[in-house]
């Protein structure tokens, strides 16, 4: 039987050109043809057509939710109150205001991204590959190219962003880094400062939130550690000198730490969120959230979303959390905290959806509005860069790592 | 890349499907970065590099969720700096290890668990590795089969005997224009042929702003995937190809064998893509009776 990749059944006209490069019915399980001695089709192949949700964020003053999509490569925009509602809060694919991909969009596989709503600015990171943050205009659409694009080292994940700083503050996971660049940044430029080292604690950096109010910064690390890498031209400039390896890996347990916006350098974190009760699990995204003076962290290991107190520390069990089967909560890797509107989102790896709660949720309840890039039920792949791939010839199953 | 977990897929899925089971969370000591896998057929075990700690993780083959290995190589005894790729050679028993930061190849006994050294290390200017993308064993030759990319030296298929250590020469290489490497991934060995089948990636990775933007939306020329014999060496053209527009491969970065079924797979970085091809060409009946 053909199996289709449903392609044209409810996407619609935004996300056509997504398709454009999967937008065919999957191969016949059949024996291949072969149109020339090397042009050989695959008799079977796995691929997903639709968004795949990375990170998030919000601007409700200007109404709108963006989520980066490293899977077709681009950044979706939708309405932030009426995306989760009509045929969305059926099932359906939502309908987005515009979505940004294409070869001038220098979008790949992007991870972080934040919103800029004074300056209705796109922010977003190339983790893989490219190594560079991308500045997109609110309206862009389709093929555009940036409004600027930055140099960013390699491995780049989270993005926070200050206005009383006018800095952009970004992690970067293989050197256990959080590079500070001045807002305006083009090109190639010198970071203007750096936290790093082993007073910082940290390991495998991910997330990011500045915190303003209190001048603070959170930075949600996973714990792999092997020292501060070598640079041997690998990573873009900005070039960081090389450091000493460690003596050796280590896992170490996930952990928040919270930095005065000021730090630099091999800085000690002001706070340590760590341990068996904080029920860390592998923490992607993390978001301020000031109407409840609350750290909110996208659990990825547990499809979870944990909520801390601001001035937590040490081992220390969340206020509340969200999880449970009503939630829809998927592999989440992305939150973002509507101040407006009082609301977390939440971006699924897991299943094409984004999540909207009342941000003094807890427990296993269900989202007051649900974001599709695809219709309610589509099967998720879940591939993001892959490199290598096994014949388990006993269960008849092909292994793939991210 | 940013999204660590390994995922299990049905031989037979196709089109839009996901995962049958899906190994992620904390306790499985995943990262990003796994850019090699291997199926240990004989001891029902997976075996994957964590470049971001520095370590071997061994899993249960049947592994699910947040299900921790069983035995982890890590440690400054293991010398092991940022593990790119890992194979298995059951015949010997040995977990092969390759590095890309650390231009080297490392043998552990398969069984080895905590801060355990190597048996044997395979580095220095006389071998000619830098990053090691692949490596794998031809158990029939006793042959190490690497895959290197540099930057400033050669790119392409490194061989050694199996029981090399130290600083020493290749018995082959298997680079140049005529065999089409430009980057190159993941490598697999069909012992029975003496058949190296190799993910030629071929993308362009510059990572540097004012070369442009290796952009996956501009592909400077696509992969393949290459099979060539044992025993070349020099600027060898592939004895076997697939690729083409037809083949959907971009920049192919892994590869894998299934000579019972006739059937190459890879995996595309770009298109985030996995795909299956059915070749008998590759796999005579006569070396490989069908998988019943």
């Amino acid at each position: 039987m053909i199996k289709k990749l449903a392609a044209g059944r409810v996407l619609r006209v935004a996300l056509l050109a997504a398709l454009a490069t999967l937008g065919r019915a999957a191969p016949r399980e059949s024996k291949s043809s072969k149109p020339s001695p090397e042009d050989i089709p695959p008799i079977r192949m796995i691929a997903d057509p639709y968004p795949a949700f990375n990170g998030i964020a919000v601007d409700a003053a200007n109404g709108i939710v963006a989520m980066s999509d490293p899977n077709r490569k681009s950044v979706v925009l939708y309405d932030r109150a009426r995306a989760g509602q009509g045929g969305a809060s059926r099932g359906d694919a939502s309908v987005p205001l515009r979505q940004i991909m294409g070869p001038d969009s220098f979008l790949g596989m992007i991870a972080g991204i934040i919103l800029d709503p004074r300056r209705q600015e796109i922010y977003t990171a190339n983790n893989d590959i490219e190594d560079t943050v991308v500045v997109m205009p609110y309206g862009a659409s389709g093929n555009v190219k940036p409004a600027r694009v930055f140099s960013v080292p390699h491995q780049a994940w989270g993005l926070a962003l200050s206005d009383v700083a006018d800095q952009i503050a970004v992690t970067v996971e293989v050197q256990n880094t959080l590079v500070f660049y001045r807002r305006q940044v083009k090109g190639v430029e010198a970071p203007v400062r750096i936290i790093r080292g082993a007073d910082t604690g940290l390991a495998d950096p991910h997330g990011v939130y500045w915190d303003e109010a209190h001048n603070e910064i959170g930075v949600a690390n996973h714990g792999n550690f092997r020292g501060i890498v070598k640079n041997r031209g690998g990573g873009c400039a900005p070039s960081l000198v090389v450091e000493n390896e460690a003596e050796a890996g280590e896992s170490r347990p996930p952990s928040i730490r919270i930095f005065a916006a000021t730090a630099r350098n091999n800085a000690k974190p002001l706070r340590v969120i760590q341990g068996s009760r904080t029920g860390l699990d592998w923490p992607m995204g993390v978001a301020y959230d000031p109407q409840h003076d609350a750290i909110v962290v996208a659990n990825n290991g547990d499809s979870s979303v944990l909520i801390f107190g601001r001035t937590s520390g040490g081992d220390v069990a969340p206020l509340r959390s969200i999880r449970g089967g009503r939630t829809g909560i998927s592999r989440p890797m992305g939150v973002a905290i509507d101040t407006l509107k009082g609301e977390i989102w939440v971006s699924n790896w897991g299943d094409h959806s984004a999540l909207a709660f009342d941000s003094g949720a807890r427990g296993n309840v269900a989202p007051k509005r649900t974001i599709r890039s695809a219709p309610a039920g589509t099967p998720t792949p879940g591939f993001g860069n892959p490199m290598a791939l096994a014949y388990d010839s006993k269960r008849d199953e092909l292994l793939v790592p991210n | 890349m940013s999204v660590p977990r390994i995922l299990v897929f049905a031989r037979l899925a196709n089109g839009n499907e996901g995962p049958v089971r899906v190994i992620e969370g904390q306790g499985t000591k995943l990262s990003r970065t796994m850019h090699g896998i291997a199926y240990d057929s004989v001891h029902d075990e997976i075996v994957v590099p964590v470049h971001l700690g520095g370590a071997v993780l061994v899993f249960r083959a049947s592994a699910t969720g947040e299900e921790a290995p069983i035995r982890i190589i890590q440690g400054p005894h293991t010398h092991i700096l940022r593990p790119e790729t890992v194979n298995v050679d059951v015949k010997n028993n040995e977990i092969v290890v390759g590095e890309d930061v650390g231009q080297d190849v490392m043998f552990f006994p398969r069984e080895a668990n905590g801060d355990v050294a190597p048996l044997r290390t395979i580095r220095g200017p006389k071998t000619g590795l830098d990053e090691v993308r692949g490596v794998t064993v031809d158990p029939v030759r006793n042959l190490l089969v690497v895959s290197s990319r540099s930057g400033k030296g050669t790119t392409g298929v490194f061989i050694f005997n199996r029981t090399d250590n130290g600083d020493v020469a290749p018995r082959s290489v298997i680079a140049g224009p005529k065999s089409g490497i430009i980057r190159i991934r993941q490598v697999e060995v069909e012992p029975e042929q003496g058949k190296i089948f190799v993910a030629v990636k071929n993308n362009v990775e510059s990572y540097r702003f004012a070369d442009g933007s290796p952009s996956p939306w501009n592909p400077d020329k696509p992969g393949f995937i290459g099979v060539w014999d044992i025993n070349d060496n020099g600027d060898v053209p592939p004895r076997g190809v697939i690729k083409g527009p037809a083949s959907e491969m971009v920049w192919p970065a892994g590869v894998a064998l299934n000579p019972g079924d006739r059937e190459v797979y890879t995996i595309d970085s770009v298109s985030n893509g996995m795909y299956s091809y059915y070749m008998p060409e590759f796999f005579p009946a006569e070396k490989h009776p069908k998988r019943q």
